[in-house]
């Protein structure tokens, strides 16, 4: 009954800055480092330091556009700024988790309206496109991936009936952008995803990489920038492994392709 | 049932290590906590918070928490928390954390790994143990860069077991064999890691490869 299931895509995303606002897709162009665009630029501070949500909730308000060269910031209450793609400039050597990682500086412009909005000096790199970050070698295929901004992999999924079952247990439910997933998966049971291994999703083969742990981020309120406690806490109590609180699952793919929503999901 | 935030006392704040200070914080009101807890902790009216694992235990008298705050450069909230006087307030919420938790019924071996500041939680825990069960066997294991980056490293040095980076080889598989290898053969035997991320990642595979049963393997990721 193999490929014989009911698993369909049912969001793909992209976190063009790492940290802010996502953009929903219909369907995207998968490259090298996973998603085109995801986390293809990152915020960071005055030393280089990467900043997220962790450190500063309110980049949860700052929404993204992508243009044909650039992106857009805008956040409410600001003019928005459009950021053209600099390919040559400073470059930024930093760390994402302890992987090294060398951006370019996008220019002053933006360094003024984020230092602004955040009330504390901080800059927009974007990868150095003659960078490649691979994934961390333990993780690694002998496909020898990469990965642009992200935390560690190229692709995030969650399954809703994951998210279901979390909600079952939570006094206020939580929407799916606390998770900052690249890919839903809509259909099949809670936490599926722990034991998948290999799976193929329209003309992509994906390997489950490493069970996503995960930090204060998805205690953020995505629509208002506010931190609480949940759903950490409620996780805590039953999806704690040791190597931390464990929900979705990162994956590697194996090449190029394209994933779109209502693609189904087939397990390999 | 969810803490809320509210005001805290600064009743101490003391050098206890090269970049960390600890901060004894009397709370308004005094909530119990377990071992291996923690709170966020903000300047009045700001909205930036950042999380610190408890550092006492909770068998200590008095209604007070100690904290380990390690300088950050150019942090936000870090160089404001080593500038407040005593007697000074800040906000805290909590105890939170569910996932790193000691329970006072575990009376089998503990092991405590940890890399630099992630020594907080691991204080509670060992201080608690230690008030539960005086002559349990436990193997308090500390990678740092030397001594001087050890919260209360005088008052704990004749009990961790040390790797100092500065000079010394990292923390690996050999190295935790003589200390380790036979408590990780022992199922009641409980493992708490806590320090950056590839630490944990390597310090988790390694008491597994030792013998360590998964259910008994927490991890506390130090950011």
């Amino acid at each position: 009954m193999e490929g014989l299931n009911n698993l369909r895509v049912s969001e793909v995303n992209i976190y063009p800055v790492k940290s802010c606002a996502g953009i929903a897709l219909t369907s995207g162009r998968v490259v090298d480092t996973g998603f085109e665009h995801d986390r293809e630029w990152m915020i960071v501070d005055g030393e280089g330091n990467f900043i997220t949500q962790r450190q500063h909730p309110k980049l949860a308000l700052v929404s993204v556009i992508l243009f044909p060269g650039g992106v857009r910031l805008a956040a409410e209450g600001r003019s928005p700024l459009d950021v053209p793609i600099l390919i040559e400039g400073t470059r930024i050597q930093t760390e994402v988790w302890e992987s090294p990682c060398i951006g370019i500086d996008q220019g002053e412009s933006v360094e003024s309206w984020l230092t602004d909005f955040m009330g504390r000096q901080a800059r927009l790199i974007r990868m150095a496109p003659d960078f490649k970050r691979p994934v961390k070698e333990k993780y690694q295929s002998e496909k020898k991936e990469v990965v642009g901004f992200a935390d560690g992999f190229p692709f995030l999924l969650i399954s809703e009936a994951s998210l279901e079952d979390l909600n079952s247990r939570l006094a206020e439910k939580l929407p799916m952008n606390r998770f900052r997933p690249n890919i839903v998966v809509a259909g099949g049971t809670p936490y599926q995803e722990d034991a998948w291994q290999k799976i193929k999703i329209g003309d992509v083969v994906l390997r489950a990489a490493k069970p996503c742990s995960r930090c204060e981020i998805t205690t953020v309120d995505q629509a208002t920038g506010e931190k609480g406690i949940e759903p950490l806490e409620t996780l805590g109590t039953y999806r704690t492994k040791p190597k931390g609180i464990m929900f979705g699952q990162n994956l590697a793919h194996e090449g190029p392709g394209t994933i779109a929503v209502g693609d189904p999901v087939e397990l390999l | 049932m969810n803490p809320s935030w509210q005001k805290a006392k600064i009743v101490k704040s003391a050098p206890a290590s090269f970049d960390i200070r600890s901060l004894v914080l009397k709370p308004e009101s005094y909530i119990p906590y377990r071992a291996g807890q923690h709170y966020e902790l903000r300047m009045p009216g700001s909205d930036i918070s950042r999380k610190y694992s408890i550092a006492s235990s909770p068998y200590e008298p008095g209604d007070s928490l100690e904290f380990g705050v390690q300088l950050i450069r150019n942090g936000v909230l870090s160089p404001q928390l080593w500038g407040l006087a005593e007697g000074s307030e800040i906000e805290i919420r909590g105890p939170l954390g569910e996932s790193f938790v000691w329970d006072a019924d575990a009376s089998g071996p503990l092991v405590l790994l940890g890399a630099g500041s992630g020594i907080t939680p691991l204080l509670s825990i060992y201080r608690a143990y230690r008030f539960k069960y005086p002559h349990g066997t436990c193997a308090f294991v500390m990678s740092a860069k030397d001594a001087s980056r050890i919260m209360h490293y005088d008052a704990l040095k004749d009990i961790l077991i040390t790797r100092f980076t500065a000079t010394e080889e990292r923390i690996d598989l050999g190295f935790l064999k003589d200390p380790v290898g036979a408590l990780a053969k022992n199922p009641q035997a409980l493992f708490y890691i806590c320090g950056p991320d590839g630490f944990i990642d390597e310090m988790v595979d390694n008491v597994l490869e030792l013998g360590a049963l998964e259910a008994n393997v927490k991890s506390e990721k130090f950011t």
